[in-house]
């Protein structure tokens, strides 16, 4: 069913991954350009973006007074490189990196990665707002991880297994996200909160003037900005093998399928960011500890009930 | 208070008494600092590694000449960093020329005084037209309306800005432009509907922003909501041959005493957390051209 791939796939998954982040910041612009009335036609928005990129790779970094320039760092490289490790055993078709016996293990291991990842690069330039940001990705955290947690609980408890091929192989009949909705909503919840992106941006906001990307410029921007586009890209990847059944499809070749149903995950998540504004974590706690975490518990229990029944 | 501070603990002395040199003091002897001359030592103490580790620093190093954190009571009556921060006159999607001095402990705003810094005081642009129909020279209802339109428009792109819904903010802002550009009643009302039902409407924001700067007018949400009603009038009376009269923006109405609004914003940014705060004042909008905001008393 899914197998590993030679050993060059490790240098093609970033750049599928970076194909994926790099569809979705310009839809996204697309959107934000037809919303406000600037010039939306494609060329125009892939020229706004290569301009931004080129503007950041020639623009100088910058160091702040008293900062902690080895976490900082760290934290800022540790955004995307936690999204591309993430993806190691998300399968593209029948082709993964490695597909673990603990897959989904190391999947939210590298998502748990970005909260100390996205903490650091906060605390590192000894700046106000930016430190505000740090602190409030750890808040989100809290908020997202559980229901996080128990909606791949649901999935590993359905597929009898933490191996992603084999959580795949066990939707032949019918995809996860169809007796799971609960799960597959509070795991596209949780990808836009590790991602910090649209509703979830509060760590990155605009009240704090950019929150952890405040100090950082220049490549530092870039990358860490890259990062929150690959982290947006590698969870709707996952959600794909989780929920959707993989590459399980009729007609097309397996890969196809993947790639399909992944863009159609990023782009609701793209959508989402243009149809709603930020969700404040004072307001968005509660209903997460009160509302989505024990409804994620229900779903587990129904998943577990039809495993034993079955 | 400086060697209260510097002298209860040696081990940190030397740190403790640097970091406070470097202290603006000037700009705190000021405020009402009684809770901290009341301090207990031992909790202090307790404190002060914390304090020290913000700064980047261990013990005796002072991390560029910055000031440490002071510490005071919290709102739970523990003892917690404070730091004192500027807020504008220069933050994106901020009031231009408005400064709001804030000592935050973590990021909730203990205290509060808002200052201006520039500002012309010369009067708003946006209340122009009715000023010149008062002072008697002909100006048209539209002229006035299509003014007061765009000024909605303008606090409410800023308060969506904020909010964090950049898609909405730019869509209110485009029409601002369009509307101050001359763009036709007919044109106007149907891209002013679809914005109204698109923020008016949206349950996240109403959420979001329900109960935060509760003051005479009501709350952020209806503030917002009142921009939107005060668009969609000012939007049909673009053509209408009656004037829509004066409209000021909320908080700014004849004979409010001077410097009231800055006051409001004081009052109602204490005890929040900075994005709250934000989106206060963004409901606020004062416009520091217009001399009733600008001037102050004491």
């Amino acid at each position: 069913m899914v197998e590993p791939a030679p050993w060059w796939a490790v240098l093609v998954v970033p750049a599928v991954l970076g194909a994926f982040a790099t569809g979705a910041v310009l839809a996204s612009r697309l959107l934000a350009a037809r919303a406000s009335g600037a010039p939306s036609r494609p060329r125009a928005v892939l020229g706004g973006m290569c301009d931004d990129v080129a503007g950041l790779l020639v623009s100088r970094r910058r160091t702040t007074l008293a900062s902690d320039l080895v976490l900082w760092r760290l934290g800022v490289v540790g955004v995307p490189v936690a999204a591309i490790l993430a993806v190691a055993v998300v399968p593209l078709g029948h082709w993964v990196v490695d597909d673990l016996r603990v897959g989904v293990v190391w999947f939210n291991a590298m998502e748990i990665l970005t909260w100390a990842a996205v903490w650091a690069a906060g605390w590192g330039p000894n700046s106000a707002f930016s430190l505000v940001g740090g602190y409030r990705m750890v808040a989100q955290g809290l908020s997202y991880e559980l229901p996080h947690m128990f909606a791949l609980i649901g999935v590993a408890t359905a597929a009898g297994s933490l191996q992603v091929g084999s959580i795949v192989a066990h939707q032949r009949h019918l995809w996860f996200v169809v007796w799971m909705p609960v799960g597959f909503a509070a795991f596209l919840l949780s990808v836009l909160g590790f991602s910090f992106i649209g509703p979830f941006d509060q760590p990155a906001g605009a009240d704090l003037a950019g929150g952890v990307l405040v100090e950082v410029a220049g490549v530092d921007r870039l990358v860490l900005a890259v990062g929150r586009w690959l982290l947006l890209a590698a969870g709707a990847a996952m959600a794909v093998p989780l929920f959707l059944g993989g590459g399980l499809g009729p007609g097309l070749p397996a890969w196809a399928w993947s790639v399909l149903k992944t863009v159609g995950v990023l782009g609701a998540l793209v959508a989402t960011r243009h149809l709603v504004p930020t969700v404040r974590l004072e307001r968005w706690a509660p209903l997460a500890w009160l509302v989505l975490l024990p409804l994620t518990i229900v779903q587990d229990l129904v998943a577990a009930v039809v495993v034993l029944l079955r | 208070m400086v060697h209260q501070d510097g002298n209860h603990d040696t081990a940190h002395d030397g740190g403790d008494h640097m970091g406070h040199q470097g202290d603006p003091h000037t700009a705190h002897q000021g405020d009402p600092h009684t809770a901290h001359q009341g301090d207990p030592h031992t909790a202090h103490h307790g404190m002060s590694d914390d304090g020290d580790d913000m700064a980047g620093g261990g013990g005796m190093e002072m991390p560029a000449g910055l000031a440490m954190a002071e510490r005071t009571e919290d709102r739970d009556g523990l003892k917690l960093d404070q730091l004192h921060l500027t807020l504008g006159p220069l933050l994106s999607e901020w009031p231009t020329g408005l400064v709001l001095r804030v000592a935050v402990q973590g990021d909730v705003i203990q205290q509060a005084r808002a200052e201006t810094v520039g500002g012309t005081g010369d009067g708003s642009f946006w209340d122009e037209p009715s000023e010149r129909a008062r002072r008697g020279e002909p100006v048209t209802g539209g002229e006035v309306a299509r003014r007061t339109a765009g000024h909605r428009l303008d606090s409410l792109g800023r308060l969506l800005e904020v909010a964090g819904w950049p898609a909405a903010a730019g869509s209110a802002r485009w029409l601002r432009d369009d509307l101050l550009g001359g763009l036709p009643a007919a044109l106007a009302a149907p891209r002013l509907g679809r914005l109204v039902r698109h923020v008016g409407r949206s349950r996240v924001l109403s959420q979001m922003t329900a109960g935060l700067g509760q003051a005479s007018d009501g709350d952020v949400r209806a503030r917002y909501r009142r921009w939107l009603d005060d668009a969609v009038r000012a939007v049909a009376s673009l053509n209408g041959p009656e004037s829509p009269g004066v409209v000021r923006a909320s908080f700014a109405r004849p004979g409010m005493p001077p410097g009231a609004v800055l006051e409001t914003i004081e009052q109602l940014v204490v005890g929040t957390e900075l994005g709250v705060a934000r989106l206060v004042v963004a409901s606020i909008d004062p416009d520091l051209d217009d001399p009733r905001i600008a001037a102050r008393h004491g």
